[in-house]
């Protein structure tokens, strides 16, 4: 069971680093709405950069980001937790359509008379869109703390938080490739 | 729809066997049976002693598989398609490195081993899919249709990779095949398939005999009448004479000429021309089966395939 999964989980992968138009694309996108959207969004720029007498406008930005967005310190912070979990589930919206080009060239045959348990051809899928995305999701969360005015970490933040960080992260994007995966092989009959 | 209806037949250890008859007939189907990619709703199957319906994955350990078309991976390079196969048939690295080797050298792909699949010409992905399918030694070889769309040369070479593996290495091959005289040359016994039943079965040679044997045609110059000689001839079947030519339907007549040219010469004839036809699989095949044409229904996923296969083998 686990040397097929393996053996299969890698060729996916391998497959996907050979094609770098889609590792960049799994990139560029995410990186585009941190950028893009984490400016151009910030409800903290509606309020205008004027001086009231009397009126502390940044108490205001400062109220508006405790009140509608959880207290994040900004909102990129706040942004890239979505971010994060759009790139697993888009991402694992693909993992079924390696199957699907697999029975259309008919190695999916192929497979399917391999002395293999067939559960292993499903779950080198997830698998790999799992390994794919985590690695996404990485870099993504990487960008996120170094970009200016991005995202800030919590105050003692610790090593056992990001642990927390990376299992959410891992069963979100199992839960998502594994409900694709079998779309997939169900609607492409 | 019954695609196979009550078929029967058996095929000895080191033999290669050929399964022949029209698109549509269910050759596939009985493929996809004996590889378990089909459940037989009734009957029984057995390869290398293991019942395919009850003991799939045994089945499976035993049989080599070459589909018709490319499964080979192009992202891959041809090593890597070698070795993602030799993981799933639980080869040890190590052993399937070694047997991967001498499998390139087999079929004269060393030089390519390492470059991507996607840079191969369609004879190379063929010879590639034959060995991929080869690396755990398996007892039995499924090929079907091994040499579609290749040129005269790669079709002579793969001819000759079957013989080897057959002959040499004692495989047990079963393939099929659009292109007779591949039939006749390589298999040992063919079974014609139509109609979702089998109709003959046998060797070319007993087939062909079966049709009433070769037709020699002999020219003899100065006349004479040698139609008492011809009808004494041993299994002579029939027997025309039109002016100097006479036309005599002869099984054996390979062995059979020699006296003919002794009894002409000695009668002091000459023979001014002669032509030997011999009764080849082709005919069998159309007596059999007939001659109209099959239309098959093709789901859309075979007409993509077949797109997709006529772009990668080019």
């Amino acid at each position: 069971m686990l040397a097929g999964t393996m053996a299969l989980t890698v060729r996916e992968l391998k497959k996907w680093i050979r094609t770098p138009p889609l590792v960049f694309t799994a990139l560029f996108q995410p990186l585009v709405w941190l950028a893009l959207f984490g400016n151009a969004f910030n409800p903290t720029n509606l309020v205008p950069n004027i001086s009231i007498p009397g009126v502390n406008l940044d108490t205001i930005r400062q109220s508006i980001l405790t009140q509608t967005f959880g207290g994040a310190p900004n909102y990129i912070t706040y942004l890239t937790g979505g971010i994060l979990c759009l790139i697993l589930m888009f991402n694992a919206a693909f993992s079924g359509m390696s199957i699907v080009f697999d029975r259309r060239f008919s190695i999916l045959n192929a497979l399917l008379a391999a002395p293999i348990p067939r559960t292993s051809i499903f779950l080198s899928r997830v698998l790999s869109s799992v390994v794919k995305g985590m690695i996404q999701a990485i870099v993504i969360f990487g960008l996120a703390l170094v970009i200016p005015n991005g995202l800030r970490l919590a105050p003692g933040f610790n090593g056992l938080d990001l642990l927390g960080v990376f299992s959410v992260m891992f069963l979100l994007a199992f839960g998502f490739a594994s409900m694709f995966t079998a779309i997939s092989i169900r609607i492409a009959k | 729809m019954k695609a196979v209806n009550d078929i029967s037949f058996s095929v000895n250890e080191g033999e290669l066997f050929g399964f022949l008859g029209p698109n549509g007939a269910g050759k596939t189907t009985t493929i996809k049976m004996l590889t378990t990619l089909a459940s037989i709703t009734q009957g029984r199957a057995t390869i290398a002693g293991h019942d395919v319906s009850k003991n799939p994955d045994a089945v499976r350990k035993s049989i080599g598989i070459v589909q018709q078309d490319l499964t080979v991976d192009d992202e891959l390079t041809g090593t890597e398609n070698i070795m993602l196969a030799a993981s799933l048939y639980h080869v040890p690295r190590a052993a399937a490195k070694k047997r991967a080797e001498e499998l390139l050298g087999l079929v004269e792909l060393k030089d390519a081993a390492s470059r991507l699949v996607r840079t191969y010409s369609g004879g190379m992905r063929k010879r590639l899919q034959l060995i991929v399918g080869l690396i755990h030694q398996p007892r039995l070889l499924f090929l079907d249709e091994p040499t579609l769309g290749l040129d005269i040369q790669t079709r002579t070479v793969m001819w000759d990779h079957i013989k080897a593996l057959n002959k040499e290495q004692k495989m047990t091959i079963f393939m099929t095949t659009h292109y007779l005289e591949e039939a006749d040359s390589l298999c040992d016994r063919i079974a014609i398939i139509d109609h979702g039943k089998i109709e003959v079965s046998g060797s070319p040679q007993e087939l062909k005999a079966k049709l009433g044997g070769e037709v020699l045609e002999l020219d003899v110059a100065d006349g004479g009448n040698l139609l008492g000689f011809f009808s004494s001839l041993p299994g002579v079947k029939d027997l025309k004479q039109k002016g100097t030519t006479y036309r005599i339907k002869l099984p054996g007549a390979e062995t059979a000429l020699p006296g003919i040219f002794e009894e002409v010469s000695r009668r002091g004839l000459k023979i001014g021309r002669i032509s030997f036809d011999k009764p080849s699989l082709d005919q069998v095949f159309l007596e059999v089966t007939g001659r109209s044409l099959r239309d098959a229904e093709a789901g859309s996923e075979d007409s993509m395939k077949a797109r997709f296969t006529g772009m990668r083998s080019r």
